[in-house]
């Protein structure tokens, strides 16, 4: 679906920026379903790695509504409909009226996803989205996404720095190199959401092997 | 807090004792240093007699005018700073070279270009609220975190949208303590001006109020226009900007940190 064609000086989050639309690729071109990428846009939503994303001034539910009224241009109450079902969806419905400085990083970043799910995007765009979290909340939320990912089977670019969460996640794993940045491999793994498997295992070791 | 306030009330009940038994045991002349009490009674009486309003009415009539034109110029000024190189390097030129020329020096000019009349006054606003306005307008859409600014352009907003839809909310910190700034620099410059100015049209201000009590040898009643332009000034920035800020930048946990 997404055909990236990038020649080099591009690592990882660059690829991701490209897509996105805020960083012209260095040569060659970028196409998503056989339309060129020139600017940002709501077909391709992404989920950052820093909390600041969300619109400090809107409340949890105002940040989806708002994100759906501006990209999606709905009514208000096709807004607030949606915005309602896909707050559900990462199990923030007693925090709706809540401001983002009083929810914690884990929960900014659900509602992250929430808001970026809700605009129903052909991409989805994930810059590490779950770094800035501790071990244990980072692997709810990897759980989670991939729940989610299987409720919607939405295409999912992941960037992340680990392995272990590439197994996991990735149905298909690019593996990038850096300078110049080029995709060195491209792997299917069979063993999405089974990382602890023996196919799982093997992948890892895969990957490792690569990189190292 | 409370207990703090306490205790700002009585300093001030303690001064104003303080004042009438000076005033009284001293024989002050009353045309040179009238008694508390005299100037709370003459305070209480153009209240009443709605001359007090009438001329705070009309001061902060001219010095809203003034604040809205010059809040709109600013407006104006950063989001073309914001958007063009060379409209950010002509914000800076002109603030800094603006910023330290107090409003009073222009009245001369005013005077020449405007006559006496409220277009005098409002001149002098616009150019004591502008620059301090712009100045913390442009600060704060300059630290907009690029985050954010990556999320509006993610929802398809760009212009004056992005303006509007992320830059201005996100910058509101700053653009507040800019409104702060500007209101004490108009209202300081206001009084001033309309003694000044004068009256223009039917109506003065609270600075003429005073001028001309002076004149008139009212001694009480220049204390009593005073003690208004203190009043208003302590209403506006501790409980109009108060409930503003709690209303906003305390409730979305945000703040400027200059």
């Amino acid at each position: 679906m997404c055909k990236p064609h990038v020649a080099d000086g591009h690592i990882q989050l660059d690829l991701l920026k490209s897509v996105a639309g805020f960083l012209p690729p260095a040569s060659g071109s970028m196409e998503l379903a056989g339309r060129p990428i020139a600017r940002p846009g709501p077909d391709r939503v992404v989920v950052f790695q820093e909390f600041d994303q969300l619109l400090p001034w809107k409340t949890v539910f105002g940040n989806v509504v708002y994100a759906l009224r501006v990209a999606r241009r709905l009514t208000d109450g096709a807004a607030r409909a949606q915005a309602a079902r896909f707050v559900g969806m990462v199990g923030l419905e007693r925090f709706t009226d809540a401001y983002p400085h009083q929810l914690s990083g884990g929960m900014k970043q659900r509602v992250a996803i929430a808001r970026s799910l809700a605009l129903d995007p052909r991409m989805l765009l994930m810059d590490e989205p779950f770094a800035s979290l501790d071990a244990l909340t980072r692997r709810r939320m990897q759980e989670e996404l991939l729940g989610i990912w299987e409720a919607t089977r939405k295409t999912l670019l992941f960037v992340t720095h680990s392995i272990d969460e590439a197994v996991l996640l990735g149905d298909r794993i690019l593996v990038l190199s850096p300078g110049p940045g080029r995709v060195r491999r491209i792997l299917d793994n069979p063993a999405v959401g089974r990382r602890e498997t023996p196919e799982g295992q093997a992948t890892v070791r895969e990957v490792e092997a690569l990189l190292s | 807090m409370r207990t703090s306030l306490a205790r700002k009330a009585g300093i001030v009940v303690g001064l104003l004792v303080l004042w009438e038994a000076w005033t009284r045991l001293f024989r002050v002349s009353p045309l040179l240093f009238p008694p508390a009490s005299a100037v709370l009674l003459a305070f209480g009486r153009a209240l009443a007699a709605g001359e007090i309003p009438g001329y705070a009415a009309q001061s902060l009539k001219v010095l809203l005018t003034g604040m809205a034109i010059g809040s709109g110029l600013a407006l104006l000024l950063t989001t073309l700073a914001v958007t063009t190189r060379l409209g950010g390097e002509l914000l800076e030129t002109l603030t800094s070279m603006f910023n330290p020329l107090p409003a009073i020096a222009l009245m001369p000019l005013a005077l020449l270009w405007f006559g006496l009349g409220t277009s005098s006054l409002v001149f002098v606003i616009i150019h004591s609220v502008l620059w301090p306005m712009a100045l913390n307008t442009y600060t704060g859409f300059v630290t907009v975190p690029q985050t954010l600014r990556r999320v509006g352009q993610n929802f398809g907003l760009s212009g004056w949208r992005l303006v509007a839809g992320i830059l201005l909310p996100a910058a509101f910190p700053y653009i507040l303590s800019g409104i702060k700034i500007g209101w004490a620099f108009a209202w300081r410059t206001i009084i001033a001006a309309e003694m000044v100015f004068g009256v223009a049209g039917s109506q003065g201000g609270l600075g003429w109020f005073i001028y001309q009590n002076r004149f008139e040898m009212n001694t009480d009643l220049v204390f009593a226009g005073l003690l208004t332009v203190i009043l208003i000034g302590l209403l506006v920035e501790h409980l109009l900007f108060r409930w503003l800020e709690r209303r906003t930048v305390q409730r979305w946990g945000m703040s400027a940190s200059h």
